[in-house]
């Protein structure tokens, strides 16, 4: 895939084989529906096959539907493969759903991602945190795992799994489940009513 | 023509700056009047009977006190042992510094690199042989292109030492895939 570059600054080593290409201040990298912007972006490997994002990075594709801020991003263009690190917000605008992490590892080829630390799910009036979760955007399931904790609503889920279907919304639990339910009391006027 | 005549010539030229002149009494060149002018000058490195490099250019005029030699239109190669050019370049005119071995480009200039497979186009560059340095003045616009990718910017310089390039004043290029 072509891609078109800008920057502040740009310096690059042209001896054969050790091609490589810094943007440093306002970096930007455009490669079809993809769009990076960096404080610093390097290019290298055979064919520019890695692109290395480095400080307020922001990683769009309009076609997948994709927004990922984030600190670092390691991106393999042959492989399809991402590495984002630090304070990462990860906006699935297919799915409406905002994840958070510090660690996050996705394959966009089989549009998986294996998601660490600190792990923050938003999506409408489902909130959940974990310590790790793996994110199947084709499937559009999320699993929650490391002390996994779900609310839905005002109730609330804890187990050792929790699966989400972010299609049905529908949560399933696996081992160790403890869930509180919050009943809402039944207003005044029905209660007359019923007299 | 006496077939002799020009090899002399050049070779004059190369050995110039080692006569005393003067003794000769010739006439001082001010900084205005080069001491010689040449029209369709050739010149010719050869080391153990290998082309290193060739210069040509329609015209050099050669300034013996300040030891600089000045080319309109002139057309520089640089060969391998096997003869095989690995660098040429192209310049409306250059000044070289025979001291320092610095030049100096101004107008047009284009620069191939067959070894590193890039070449290099634009305006007024300056290359210092001591810091092994090629600069661009901040304003011009200098373009890179290396088999599918290419760069355009102002605020070049390079390492020739290093093959590395800079461009500080808002680059942008693009790649193409193979």
């Amino acid at each position: 895939e072509d891609f078109f570059f800008s920057a502040d600054n740009l310096e690059a080593t042209l001896a054969k084989g050790k091609e490589k290409t810094i943007l440093s201040g306002n970096a930007i990298v455009n490669a079809g529906s993809k769009k990076m912007t960096a404080d610093k972006i390097e290019l290298s490997g055979t064919d520019f096959r890695y692109v290395r994002c480095i400080g307020n990075v922001r990683f769009s594709d309009s076609e997948d539907g994709i927004l990922i801020q984030a600190q670092q991003l390691f991106f393999d263009r042959d492989k399809e493969l991402s590495h984002i690190e630090g304070n990462i917000i990860l906006e699935d605008k297919k799915n409406n759903t905002v994840i958070k992490a510090e660690i996050i590892d996705y394959d966009q080829k089989n549009k998986q991602a294996f998601i660490q630390i600190n792990v923050r799910l938003f999506k409408e009036d489902i909130t959940g945190r974990s310590e790790f979760a793996k994110y199947n955007r084709d499937k559009k399931i999320l699993t929650l795992s490391g002390s996994p904790i779900l609310y839905k609503g005002e109730d609330k889920y804890s187990a050792e799994r929790v699966i989400v279907d972010l299609e049905t919304k529908d949560v399933t639990m696996e081992g160790k489940i403890e869930g509180q339910i919050i009943q809402k009391k039944k207003s005044e006027n029905t209660s007359q009513g019923e007299n | 023509m006496n077939k002799y005549l020009f090899p002399v010539l050049i070779t004059l030229i190369t050995a110039s700056c080692s006569f005393d002149y003067s003794e000769a009494q010739w006439e001082k060149e001010g900084e205005e009047y080069p001491g010689l002018v040449i029209n369709n000058f050739r010149h010719t490195v050869v080391r153990n009977s290998n082309i290193l490099a060739k210069i040509q250019a329609e015209e050099a005029k050669e300034y013996r006190e300040s030891n600089i030699l000045v080319l309109s239109q002139v057309y520089f190669a640089e060969l391998d042992d096997k003869g095989k050019i690995t660098r040429e370049a192209t310049a409306d005119q250059g000044k070289y510094n025979k001291a320092t071995e610095d030049i100096e480009i101004t107008g047009k200039v284009i620069l191939k690199d067959f070894s590193e497979n890039f070449t290099l186009e634009g305006h007024n560059l300056s290359y210092s042989k001591n810091n092994h340095t090629i600069k661009a003045p901040e304003e011009t616009e200098i373009s890179i292109k290396k088999e599918n990718y290419y760069i355009t910017g102002k605020g070049f310089s390079a390492d020739t030492k290093e093959m590395k390039i800079n461009f500080d004043k808002k680059p942008e290029g693009h790649y193409e895939e193979n």
